[in-house]
């Protein structure tokens, strides 16, 4: 019962990641119906922000996570600027490739400006453990936990109350419609990209000082597995690739427990088979139908 | 189409110069890139069928590559048997992982289904790896022994060349009269609107699954072969990444188009030797490339605009049959 | 049109690169030496790879501020394999066209080194590699050398170490499931076993699954071992062990020499404190060319050398005393490389056996104080 109730906990820190940087791939597609290849390298350079502004600038983790958040939205607007919005008219195939040619450019870049060796941050939040139940919950992760948390209550403030959170929504609906009723388009894909790639830089930052290990790759993996979460959520729900994520982590580390550690990205990719063979729309997705 | 007349006689010119190339350049290094590219245009081309035609997007290619080099590998090493029974078999068991993969694509499309062949890909992958009994893992499959015809071993660069080209010429023109026959143009119609296709009597699920069976078949030969050139496989040689560089030759050379499947794969997979002097910034470099390629000419070198350019439908924006544009 | 002169830019760059190809000197240079390094300078290895080369460079270095080696100068070509087989056999092939080179240092991973092996016995070129220890290596072919001994030695050293001098019983292992990983794990549980330990849990875990290790550290928790062997390189081990104390899980643990590295110190903290390993090279060890080389590194580039970058130090002085014993091209190079004994290298003295694999005398450390001194039991 330990070493279950252990793992979930595990994969609750672990999801919450997911969750993250999945709500970035959601908003995104849900705006865009695109797939954004480059959002993991995107969570890795926030992670190397927040590196940069504590051990080099000094700062406490609270700013320099807030600053990182900062440097991430602006990186999300960047790229959409250079790599979706020229593509809007073209096949879909395109930005997805360009996305993909990008990710290549930011891991290698990153690779080049700060060496491929593992950075780490010393003890940026001092390490308590408080047991919980028979099992025990790490300071760090009460920290993610928390993090999570707020940021999410924060992204639902913006999106059902706030005025371009309503016009990110009614753009995701319809995007057509929405500029029917004076939604300048542009400036919404603007803010998707930037409030995404802003929680995409704060997963990162909470993942360096979590495992302390920041690293130019760090991206990739992550990236996949967030992706999985957000299509087990419903590729275009928000809520959904939260949930998504959070059910990830703890499957993948119950099934890395009582299965094999060996096979254990394989469950998420089994899961995600499953899902798109058995409910392509996930846990909330709107389904997809067939029209003539 | 005046240039037709000009396309036969440029195609004829190159195919006599790779013909004559290994006996005029006697490089081994140039001939073993040149050998190389001939396995990423057999990869291509058989991508191509099912992403370039019948617009099934694939992105767990190099599964069905690394499904044919590991059965090749296997069972020469394992059971003995000769590379020429070995050769076709690796092209047959990837051809039924092909129609394995396919069956999802009866229900699904666009991102979904690219979703789903990366996790197929991933899989295999992964089970490449973890499955030591069988695969030795990382250890990987050293020491695989080249074809032999009658006792005396072919094991020869020059060899190898002339069997990669006489299969690029086989694949191509196989590839050819499938698009020039009816299994092509239903695969076309496919592409540019399934429901309209089936709709017209088209048994999509049939043509959906011979285009992944006839894809993975030529990519399991080339599996098979390249197992037998390198002489030394492990799993990680035939992952995402994998698929990736296919993918993006075929995308690069414009999908639906076979000349811009060769095209592409011989430009990529040259490419990062050509750069090699650039070592470090090699990778940076080659992304580069990808993107302005995309930004510049999205439909690819040798596309034309107009194929392929369905755009994915997200599952909010359907128009209903009455016209009214809005949420279902 | 557009088309058009795409395809003519295209097939311009091959000509290029044909050319590029074709003009290989087919003579040496009488005034130089040149060797091959085929190692990951780029992507996931290539903290290893670069410090193969800051190694190589530096006893080149030195050589050639000696007069040069039989008065030539030596150089080094470089390329990066990314640790990536197909590269490295594009490498083997490259650097076998290339007349001018007349051995190879490399590669840093088995894989790769198995996958160049093939070309370098056909092209007739000595593959060194410092750090490949798949036992299939060397019996690839007459050509491939190297000078690590392999974890059929260190596993059970290692197990001596734990059994005999920790008197542990109940053992863990965590590996990392690549070919070394995984022969690295085989010997150490046949060393384990031989002298009547239990080996409680095994875990392995892919390089690409990232740097959560939790799930793994939970269950070998449960298993209750009084020892935790790690088979990895010094990054993650520093991760497994800071994750295991975070996890309140203190168990005592021990690894091979690959994590021999300040790096290990400096990313692990205080929770390798205490770690043992065994290793073929350690900065106290009084031999003058020990000191010389780690002063030396420090001083080009600002840190202190792993046990990579010693194992390719030596490499590439072994391949210097081939080339003084009168080696001239690549036949004789691999010849005077074969017959090379009690070389003193600062990993130990290095002989060649008949199957080109090396016997080394390894030490036990302990990490203490945040350094690795020698282990007295």
């Amino acid at each position: 019962m330990t070493l279950f109730l252990q793992q979930v906990i595990n994969g609750l820190a672990q999801g919450s990641i997911y969750a993250l940087i999945g709500i970035g791939f959601a908003l995104i597609f849900g705006v865009l119906g695109l797939v954004h290849f480059a959002h993991g390298e995107v969570y890795m350079i926030g992670a190397f922000l927040g590196f940069m502004l504590v051990s080099v600038f000094q700062l406490d983790i609270f700013s320099s996570l807030l600053l990182a958040m900062l440097g991430s939205a602006l990186i999300g607007v960047v790229v959409e600027a250079i790599a979706f919005r020229p593509l809007r008219k073209a096949p879909d195939v395109a930005p997805m490739v360009c996305t993909l040619g990008l990710s290549v450019v930011l891991q290698n870049g990153a690779a080049l400006l700060w060496g491929t060796d593992t950075k780490s941050i010393p003890d940026a939040i001092p390490n308590h453990i408080i047991p919980f139940l028979g099992a025990q919950i790490s300071f760090q992760q009460v920290f993610i936990f928390t993090v999570t948390i707020i940021l999410m209550l924060a992204l639902q403030y913006v999106l059902h109350r706030s005025k371009i959170g309503r016009a990110i929504r009614a753009t995701a609906q319809n995007k057509d419609a929405a500029a029917l009723m004076g939604v300048n388009i542009d400036t919404v894909i603007a803010w998707t990209f930037a409030v995404g790639s802003a929680l995409g830089g704060a997963a990162g930052v909470l993942v360096g000082v979590y495992y302390n290990a920041f690293y130019p790759m760090m991206g990739f993996m992550a990236g996949l597995k967030a992706f999985t979460a957000t299509v087990l959520g419903g590729l275009t729900s928000v809520p959904g690739a939260v949930l998504g994520g959070l059910i990830l982590g703890v499957a993948e580390n119950l099934g890395a427990a009582y299965i094999s550690s060996g096979y254990r990205d394989i469950f998420a990719f089994a899961i995600l088979i499953l899902v798109l063979l058995i409910k392509p729309s996930g846990l909330f997705g709107r389904g997809i139908q067939e029209k003539v | 189409m005046n240039f037709y007349k000009d396309k036969k006689k440029i195609t004829l010119l190159l195919i006599s110069i790779a013909a004559i190339l290994p006996l005029v350049i006697v490089d081994q290094y140039f001939l073993r890139m040149m050998t190389i590219s001939g396995i990423y245009i057999i990869l291509a081309v058989s991508l191509n069928v099912v992403t370039g035609y019948a617009g099934q997007f694939c992105l767990g290619w190099a599964a069905f590559y690394g499904i044919g080099a590991y059965t090749s590998a296997l069972t020469v090493t394992k059971l003995g048997w000769s590379f020429w029974v070995a050769f076709p078999l690796a092209g047959i068991v990837a051809a039924l992982f092909g129609i394995v993969l396919a069956i999802p694509t009866m229900r699904l499309r666009d991102i979904y289904l690219a979703l789903t062949t990366l996790g197929f890909g991933e899989i295999v992958r992964l089970v490449l790896l973890n499955w030591m009994d069988l695969t030795r893992g990382s250890m990987g499959i050293p020491g695989i022994p080249g074809p032999t015809f009658f006792g005396q071993s072919l094991d020869s660069s020059l060899f190898y060349y002339y069997f990669i080209f006489s299969m690029v010429l086989i694949v191509i023109g196989a590839v050819q009269r499938i698009i020039d026959s009816r299994m092509g143009r239903a695969l076309i119609a496919i592409r540019e609107n399934e429901i309209a296709a089936k709709s017209m009597g088209i048994n999509t699920t049939l043509y959906k699954i011979q285009a992944f069976a006839v894809g993975a078949f030529f990519s399991g030969l080339a599996g098979s072969f390249y197992a037998h050139y390198s002489s030394f496989i492990d799993p990680n040689a035939f992952g995402f990444g994998e698929s990736i560089a296919v993918l993006a030759m075929v995308v690069l050379g414009g999908m639906g188009s076979t000349v811009g499947a060769v095209f592409g794969a011989v430009l990529l997979s040259l490419l990062p030797e050509v750069l090699r002097g650039l070592a470090e910034y090699r990778m940076i470099i080659f992304g580069s490339i990808l993107m302005l390629v995309m930004l510049v000419r999205p439909q690819g070198i040798f596309g034309h605009s107009g194929e392929g350019q369905r755009k994915i439908k997200r599952p909010a924006e359907e128009v209903r049959s009455d016209g009214v544009i809005g949420n279902s | 049109m557009n088309r058009k002169i795409i395809v003519l830019v295209a097939m311009a760059m091959m000509a290029v690169f044909v050319s590029g190809c074709g003009s290989q000197n087919t003579a040496s240079t009488s005034k130089e030496i040149t060797i091959g390094l085929t190692a990951p300078l780029s992507g996931d290895n290539a903290e290893y790879g670069q410090s193969f080369k800051n190694a190589i460079d530096l006893a080149f270095e030195k050589a050639n501020a000696n007069g040069g080696v039989n008065g030539k100068k030596i150089t080094l070509v470089a390329n990066d394999s990314k640790a990536d087989p197909k590269e490295a056999a594009n490498i083997a092939q490259k650097f076998v066209s290339d007349s001018k080179v007349i051995g190879v240092i490399g590669d840093f991973t088995s894989t790769a080194a198995l996958a160049g092996s093939p070309i370098y016995q056909k092209g007739g070129l000595v593959q060194l590699s410092p750090t490949s220890s798949h036992p299939d290596f060397t019996k690839q072919g007459t050509y491939m050398f190297r000078n690590i001994a392999t974890q059929e030695q260190e596993g059970p050293l290692l197990a001596d170490y734990g059994i005999n001098n920790l008197h542990k019983k109940r053992i863990a292992v965590v590996y990392i499931n690549n070919d070394w990983g995984i022969v690295a794990k085989d010997n150490f549980i046949k060393g384990v076993q031989k002298l009547g330990g239990e080996i409680v849990a095994t875990e392995a875990y892919l390089p690409e699954q990232g740097k959560d290790f939790s799930a793994i550290i939970t269950k070998i928790q449960q298993s209750n071992p009084d020892l935790l062997f790690i088979g990895s390189m010094y990054t993650d081990t520093a991760l497994i062990a800071q994750q295991a104390r975070k996890a309140n899980f203190s168990v005592e643990l021990i690894g091979t020499g690959s994590l021999y590295s300040e790096e290990l110190i400096k990313l692990g903290g205080s929770a390798v404190e205490g770690l043992h390993l065994t290793c073929s090279f350690y900065p106290l060890d009084p031999r003058p060319e020990v000191q010389d080389f780690v002063k030396s590194y420090q001083v080009k580039y600002g840190k202190a050398p792993t046990m990579f970058a010693a194992q390719a130090y030596d490499a590439a002085n072994l391949i210097i005393e081939a080339l003084k014993a009168g080696a001239t091209d690549r036949l004789s190079l691999r010849d005077k490389l074969s017959a090379v004994k009690n070389f003193p290298g600062v990993t130990g003295k290095t002989s060649f056996d008949e199957n080109r694999n090396v016997d080394k005398a390894l030490t036990k450390l302990i990490v203490k104080d945040g350094k690795f001194v020698p282990y007295n039991p």
